[in-house]
């Protein structure tokens, strides 16, 4: 039978415009909830006077940090930061003072007649400066200690956070590069990056009688909001009724619980429902963007262009805290795989140096951790192939990483096809076609791994038939509903009519929720796994009725067909049931879980030598995959990685000066519109079944970006380029 | 946003006696996508907001007058970029407005709006100053057209008076054997401001190959659109080559006087000043030359 894919689940009512999201939550008697932001990147907090504040006419609450209990802190994993800061502050935008007011104006108008004195503190912005000694103090070290989570490294330095080595020591990767014929050292820097999802952070959160907070909140993950709360504000998971909504876009930046905690001791305070709606101005100066980072990447290579030894060290500009990485060693979960990349190398090290600065705290967006690292690495690694003379293609394959995978059974599985991807993608961009004036092709080999998760889903089918799947993953906008409906229908092999997916968290306790391009491939195994589960006690229903052993019955065609050829129906069967035909399940996944795919992205760009301008002019993106389950979905993500990669490369950095950011809103802030694209071609290798469901939301958007710079060196000369790239700088470098 | 009292007249004259009532604290709406968010950020508060968008009849339309165009600063800029008379009798508007924003902002943005706003980084202010555009202001006590070359005083400020409303613009026939082109540096996104802007003019004389006259213009430039005078007069009389042109654009790189931002330092915009400056004249060349 062949399943139509139906219309995307979230479509119609996005489409319509009926969709509501936190934006659109209204609650009886809500008020409104502003913040004031401190104006300084560092400071004692002397003074804060809210005596006017509170005596205007419409506000219900007036909150400062010494109102709120003295041992909340809030955080995805380290809890460092306080809910409105305590004592002093630590970058421009912290939350200082908090309102709730009947309306917005009467809100800001309260934070108007707040008087804050501060006494400035001397601050520290660049990660490389924080970590000197001397440099000005952001925690205090002890804290710092006192509050690292289990798996968190914290260096001796000054503004550590965490500072986790893998691999070598440093005697022995400093023996192996002394082996070398050459060494190879090249630094980039990259910038923060926002994830610019159209929907700003929004939360309402509302206090019933009983003591249970109801939370509306532009956040992808429910059951992690809930934990970040039962931990940061001592609340039991009863006490929190959380809603699922729609979310306006994501790009990894929707995890954090920002406002959440400060809504609810605003509810608490005035005895309303509160909401907070970030502007996109506070989304821009305060939210949770990519961490800006220095890479330094050395490398040890023979004459035959053997890479024998690698020291990778990568320093994090974490911001003021680190509360918004969910990561157990309170780093970012792709530094390494992009350390590493898709290259054996018999000696490495690799650094990861979280650093406080007095500027916005870095969150997740897409690829996290290894945006940063795969751009250094694959921009070094051409560097070598140029410095030495060898073919960008012939060098990564001579280094690249040959080990079969393990299969999902734990078994050996499929070989990585580098050659595969790194070949198709060369021939698509043409590397080594003759080059007009101008114009540069480059080539990035990424490896993508998704890291493992726990993951719950519950499975039902009533009487009639009909079956439903309910999961507590929020559609973040790339489809995941509707691939999850289509997963279902075709274990059942019905038409995707017949299933419904419900987004709920009742009877749910622990799921990871959306990220790390994981959702596809562990709910879409959990459902399989569901499904088989729901088919055997169907199966065991009809054995009891009709007397047939269940071994004897088989589920074909959508029918479960009995050896002496009896056949019975979906709703056939479950009419049978005199009970609730409902199962649940909860999956953690093994490490053979982790899903390991390499693809290549290549580029061709025009570089103006005069302007130093740079124009894509073509892209190609090259996979490996496994079961694809919905192709046009599966393109579309393909697709909007590349784009981000390609914004990541030429336009999209936050910049700040000494602590401000300086791109407050989006005349200043760029990111590519449709007219920036070149033209893309997506190419999908045959699909190896061995992979499973493969993931592909984040490894396009971390090859994008060196890719391109690549094909920029090609024209303007062998350099390490920061990213964005700078059109004064290119063309300096190109000047004819 | 502040509050503010809401007026919507039907004729020029109603509006003009609302601006003559409310004085500096009315501003006029057409558009609104520049007011709009100055008014979110606070920026600007008025007490009295008069919306032109109900104002029919003289502020609308494209007339082929003999002496040229006349322009209803109300039309939007999506309006004037698809129109065939525009298209025809002034392709330069049309590409410029090509390159303004997103279609979403040109479909409610209007050419009056956009020329009163007074930034120096828009685009249809620098064509329309190479084309000697005029622009007709009116109020309570009368009419006069004012040459947008002398309408900009300052970052958002012109020669408007409070009780004034630009209602059209007006642009001349251009001479013979001339041709004008727009060109905007957009290194980052397509959709945004110019890092420069360069609008020239090249009008040969009856030989065909010297420049009988010229017009270099740039936004983003400076406080106010610049029109580099000196980097004309070099033209004046002389061959038009590739050679000639590079003397007027190392000239007119004096003239300008950037600011740095996000969009690069003032040094490299003075630079991309004199790349952008000759590749226009190139431009404006060849376009003479039907090429």
């Amino acid at each position: 039978m062949t399943i139509d894919l139906g219309v995307r689940i979230d479509g119609p009512e996005k489409v319509a415009g009926v969709a509501r999201y936190a934006a659109d939550i209204q609650r009886p008697g809500m008020l409104f909830g502003r913040v004031l932001r401190s104006p300084v990147p560092h400071a004692r907090i002397v003074a804060i006077d809210t005596e006017a504040a509170r005596a205007l006419s419409g506000v219900h609450a007036v909150l400062a940090g010494q109102d709120l209990p003295a041992e909340v802190r809030v955080g995805r994993n380290m809890r460092d930061m306080p809910v409105l800061a305590r004592d002093k502050v630590r970058f421009i935008g912290e939350k200082v003072v908090a309102v709730a007011a009947e309306s917005l104006e009467i809100a800001d108008r309260a934070l108007q007649l707040v008087h804050v004195q501060y006494e400035d503190l001397p601050a520290v912005f660049d990660p490389r400066e924080a970590m000197q000694p001397g440099a000005p103090l952001i925690h205090d070290p002890a804290t710092i200690r006192a509050w690292a989570v289990r798996e968190q490294v914290v260096p001796d330095y000054p503004n550590g956070a965490a500072a986790p080595v893998w691999g070598a020591t440093e005697e022995e990767v400093r023996d192996a590069l002394a082996q070398a014929d050459f060494v190879f050292e090249h630094a980039f820097r990259t910038p923060r990056q926002h994830q610019l999802y159209l929907e700003p952070h929004v939360c309402i959160v509302e206090l019933d009688a009983a003591g249970v907070a109801h939370i509306w909140a532009a956040n992808k993950a429910p059951i992690l909001l809930a934990t970040y709360l039962r931990e940061g504000l001592g609340l039991e998971r009863h006490q929190l009724d959380i809603h699922m909504l729609p979310l306006g876009g994501d790009f990894g930046g929707k995890g954090s619980f920002m406002d959440v905690p400060l809504a609810y001791f605003l509810a608490r305070a005035s005895g309303r429902p509160v909401k907070i709606a970030m502007s996109y101005i506070e989304e821009l100066t305060a939210g949770n963007p990519r961490h800006a980072s220095t890479i330094v990447v050395q490398s040890g290579v023979m004459r035959d262009g053997r890479v024998i030894a690698r020291w990778l060290r990568g320093y994090m500009n974490s911001g003021a805290y680190a509360a918004f990485k969910p990561s157990t060693d309170t780093t970012l979960p792709g530094f390494r795989r992009g350390a590493i990349g898709p290259y054996d190398v018999p000696v490495q090290r690799s650094e990861c140096h979280m650093i406080y600065t007095n500027t916005v705290p870095g969150g997740h967006m897409r690829s996290p951790g290894e945006a940063q690292t795969a751009y250094a690495l694959e921009c070094h690694t051409d560097l070598i192939a140029r410095a030495i003379g060898m073919d960008a293609i012939a060098f990564r394959l001579l280094n690249g990483s040959t080990h079969p995978r393990v299969s999902e059974t734990g078994g050996p599985g499929s070989p990585p096809r580098i050659r595969e991807v790194l070949e198709l993608a060369s021939q698509a961009i043409g590397l080594d076609r003759e080059r007009p004036a101008d114009i540069g092709r480059g080539v990035a080999l990424i490896e993508f791994n998704t890291t493992p998760g726990v993951y719950s889903a519950i499975m039902s089918i009533t009487p009639d038939g009909h079956l439903t799947l309910q999961t507590p993953i929020i559609e973040n906008g790339t489809g995941s509903l509707t691939v999850f409906r289509q997963i279902v229908a075709e274990e059942f092999n019905v038409q995707v009519d017949q299933v419904s997916v419900v987004q709920s968290i009742e009877n749910i306790e622990v799921d990871r929720g959306v990220g790390g391009s994981r959702v596809t491939r562990m709910v879409g195994k959990l459902s399989i796994a569901l499904a088989k589960q729901l088919q055997t006690r169907l199966a065991v229903l009809l054995a009891e009725e009709f007397g047939v052993p269940p071994a004897a019955l088989a589920f074909d065609g959508g029918r479960f067909v009995a050896d002496d050829g009896r056949s019975w129906s979906l709703a056939e069967a479950a009419s049978l049931a005199s009970e609730d035909l409902v199962e649940n399940m909860t999956y953690a996944a093994t490490p053979n879980d982790r899903a390991v795919t390499f693809m290549a992205q290549a580029a061709e760009v025009h570089v103006d030598r005069e302007t130093g301008e740079v124009k894509p002019i073509r892209m190609v993106s090259v996979h490996e995959v496994g079961r694809i389950v919905n192709p046009m979905l599966f393109r579309t993500q393909i697709a909007g990685a590349v784009m981000q990669g390609l914004g990541y490369a030429l336009m999209e950095g936050l910049k700040e000066e000494e602590g401000r950011v300086t791109m407050p809103n989006l005349h200043e802030y760029k990111i590519p519109t449709m007219a920036d694209l070149p033209e893309l071609e997506i190419i999908l290798l045959p699909p190896d079944l061995s992979l499973g469901l493969t993931p592909i939301g984040e490894g396009p958007n971390a090859g994008m970006a060196p890719a391109l710079a690549n094909a920029v060196v090609d024209v303007v000369g062998p350099h390490a380029l920061d990213i964005p790239l700078e059109p004064a700088l290119i063309r300096a470098l190109a000047a004819p | 946003m502040n509050r503010f009292a809401y007026h919507a007249p039907q004729t020029v004259d109603e509006a003009c006696a609302l601006l003559e009532q409310y004085g500096d604290d009315a501003r006029l709406l057409a558009g609104g996508t520049a007011l709009v968010i100055l008014m979110k950020q606070e920026l600007v508060q008025p007490g009295h907001l008069v919306d032109l968008r109900r104002v029919s009849g003289s502020m609308r339309g494209v007339e082929v007058q003999h002496d040229g165009l006349r322009i209803g600063a109300l039309m939007t800029q999506r309006e004037l970029e698809v129109s065939s008379t525009i298209v025809e009798h002034l392709p330069v508007l049309a590409q410029t407005l090509r390159k303004v924003a997103t279609m979403r902002i040109r479909n409610m943005a209007t050419l009056g709006g956009n020329l009163a706003h007074g930034d120096p980084s828009l685009d249809p202010p620098v064509a329309l100053v190479a084309c000697d555009a005029l622009v007709r202001v009116r109020s309570s006590s009368g009419e006069r057209d004012i040459p947008l070359d002398t309408f900009y005083v300052d970052y958002y400020e012109t020669s408007l008076q409070p009780t004034e409303i630009l209602t059209d613009v007006l642009v001349p026939n251009s001479a013979p054997r001339s041709h004008t082109v727009y060109l905007k540096l957009l290194p980052r996104s397509q959709d945004d401001y110019a890092t420069v802007g360069v609008a020239a003019r090249l009008t040969l004389d009856e030989s065909g190959t010297r420049c009988a006259d010229a017009r270099v213009v740039l936004g983003a430039a400076g406080s106010t659109v610049v029109r580099a005078r000196q980097a004309e007069s070099v033209l004046l009389g002389q061959d038009a080559t590739a050679a000639a042109f590079r003397e007027a654009a190392a000239v007119g790189r004096r003239e300008v006087d950037p600011l740095s931002d996000n969009r690069g330092s003032a040094e490299y915009k003075r630079d991309m000043a004199e790349v952008m400056i000759r590749r226009a004249l190139l431009a404006a060349l060849a376009g003479l030359h039907g090429s």
